[in-house]
């Protein structure tokens, strides 16, 4: 389990660098080319927040059972499947979280879910029922998209399909066929996350489950980074395209003078090897490009809250 | 008076289009009424339906939902936008203006049958903007310090986009800058936003933006028009039917 250390104030931004590699994976295809997202003149791959916190809620959940922080069936709110696969609805989800809370119809509450799940009041949502609207922003997310800070290699792959499809009458509907796929081969993502401290007070101060008093920023942070730690590490989803995913490195801090806002992406101008091929070319990137890039953030020692790296990450910054 | 002026900054923008049905295509640049949600924003002025808002009367805003406000806007933006006489301007500093995909996978609904809410976008990259607001001084520095360290997260019209605010300045003269954007009522050439904003006697009409013609940007391509004012009153008042 990751500890944070006690944060410098209770306002402003905090931020947090998260790095992970993926190896032969396909990460966050784009839901309607099916191909990687990525930056055609420096072939850099990206992915989005939504990907990201998708594995995070995951992350989240198996952090807050194994830690008692909450239930199995309340832990996370955007869970569209029960553990048989049968889709459920909003309101089937919410009456759920009511169900397993134990919560009466004459106690039940509009903001049910938001009080009672940990993946609302960090990531937000819009509770858009009748008579009921409300809107929760997000606290924690991310700066820029998260990207690899080099150029990738990108496979296309031949796939067959092993049967074709059948119609009713047992006609042939679609051939077994063929089809090709972006594989990406090597790369080291990083997302630089912000978050709004006083925005995460307003939507947790009232959490039911997970209490403020005793939680605070430093309780919430500790939530979202075990979480996302957990999903590239523990509990990484097990889909082929998915689960060659694995954390690297993840630092946390809170400036305490202006910042140089330079995107992670940025720092495929830095570094002297554009196109990396594997996970030791992309510790000697890093650690050519990074101290600079965390000295413009002011990132440091003395305003750090969080440094912790995967045991096969020799980043010289984080020693 | 005084003139606040900062550069506002993204790794990508989404200014949906009020005119357009599906609202997936980014405008390149804010209207008023989005640099006004921004300086709310940083302020702490919370939507009176957003989880950020203080004991809201919730009378009052099913009667505001029943009047067709089920979202109303900060009723202390309003009034900020008001007693400050709201003025702005902003022009577009970035490159070559570009918009990319961004199809995303949603989950704003859950929905068994038809699964995932797919959405498919376009929005602006790399957007970078200066912005001025006419401001008395003494307003311009509370301005100034909420958006070095603003109390709700700020965004670039769309809570997927987080926004930079960097070197802001407080001067004493109107800032001399060419292609500031221009309001044109009618047909425009060029990368047009519609010019929206916030009708401060909203809860009286029960409409809570007006767009009215479009407030053009212009870029390197497409420079400025000459002749009109760059700072534009940023908010208005319509008048109430009583029939």
């Amino acid at each position: 389990m990751i500890k944070l250390n006690s944060l410098n104030k209770e306002t402003g931004n905090a931020y947090i660098l998260f790095g992970h590699e993926a190896i032969q994976a396909r990460p966050n295809l784009d839901p309607y080319t099916s191909t990687l997202r990525m930056n055609d003149e420096t072939m850099q791959v990206y992915t989005s927040d939504v990907h990201i916190k998708h594995h995070v809620r995951r992350g989240i959940k198996a952090y807050a059972l194994e830690n008692k922080l909450s239930q199995p069936g309340s832990a996370i709110f955007y869970e569209k499947e029960d553990e048989y696969g049968n889709a459920r609805d909003f309101a089937t989800r919410i009456s759920l979280i009511r169900e397993t809370q134990e919560i009466s119809k004459k106690d039940q509450d509009k903001k049910d879910a938001l009080h009672h799940c940990l993946d609302l009041p960090l990531f937000g949502y819009v509770h858009a029922v009748k008579n009921e609207n409300f809107n929760v922003t997000n606290a924690i997310n991310t700066l820029f998209r998260p990207v690899t800070f080099h150029s990738c290699e990108i496979k296309s792959l031949g796939r067959n399909n092993a049967f074709p499809t059948l119609g009713k009458e047992g006609e042939v509907k679609e051939s077994a066929g063929s089809a090709t796929v972006d594989s990406l081969e090597y790369g080291f993502f990083l997302s630089l996350w912000e978050i709004n401290l006083n925005m995460l007070k307003i939507n947790a101060q009232d959490h039911k489950v997970f209490k403020w008093d005793d939680a605070q920023s430093k309780g919430w942070l500790e939530v979202f980074i075990n979480g996302l730690w957990k999903a590239y590490t523990t509990d990484r989803f097990p889909s082929f395209t998915q689960r060659s995913q694995f954390a690297q490195f993840v630092l946390g801090w809170q400036p305490s003078s202006d910042v140089s806002y330079e995107n992670p992406s940025d720092l495929f101008d830095k570094v002297s090897k554009k196109q990396i091929k594997n996970h030791s070319e992309a510790i000697s990137g890093l650690n050519e490009a990074l101290p600079a890039f965390l000295e413009g953030w002011d990132c440091s020692k003395s305003t750090q809250f969080v440094s912790h790296t995967a045991k096969n990450c020799n980043l010289d910054i984080l020693g | 008076m005084a003139y606040l002026v900062f550069e506002l900054k993204g790794d990508m923008a989404m200014w949906r289009n009020p005119y357009e049905s599906m609202g997936a295509f980014s405008c390149l640049g804010p209207s008023p009424s989005n640099i006004a949600g921004i300086i709310g924003a940083a302020l702490g002025f919370a939507s009176p339906k957003s989880q950020g808002a203080v004991n809201p009367d919730e009378k009052k805003l099913k009667a505001l939902d029943k009047k067709g406000l089920p979202w109303p806007v900060s009723p202390e933006l309003l009034l900020w936008q008001e007693e400050n006489d709201f003025h702005v301007a902003c022009r577009w500093i970035g490159d070559f203006p570009q918009r990319s995909p961004w199809n995303v996978n949603g989950c704003k609904d859950l929905d068994p049958v038809k699964g995932n809410l797919r959405i498919q976008q376009q929005v602006i990259e790399n957007p970078s903007y200066e912005v001025s607001i006419r401001l008395s001084q003494n307003e311009a520095g509370k301005v100034s310090q909420a958006l070095r360290e603003p109390a709700f997260p700020l965004f670039l019209g769309a809570s997927f986009c987080r926004a930079i605010v960097k070197n802001i300045s407080i001067q004493e003269d109107e800032p001399q800058r060419e292609n500031w954007a221009y309001w044109k009522n009618g047909f425009v050439v060029g990368n047009a936003t519609p010019f929206s904003r916030h009708i401060i006697n909203a809860e009286e009409v029960g409409e809570r933006i007006k767009s009215e013609g479009f407030w053009v940007y212009p870029t390197k391509e497409y420079p400025a028009e000459q002749g009109y004012d760059a700072f534009v009153k940023g908010y208005c008042a319509l008048e109430v039917n009583n029939k």
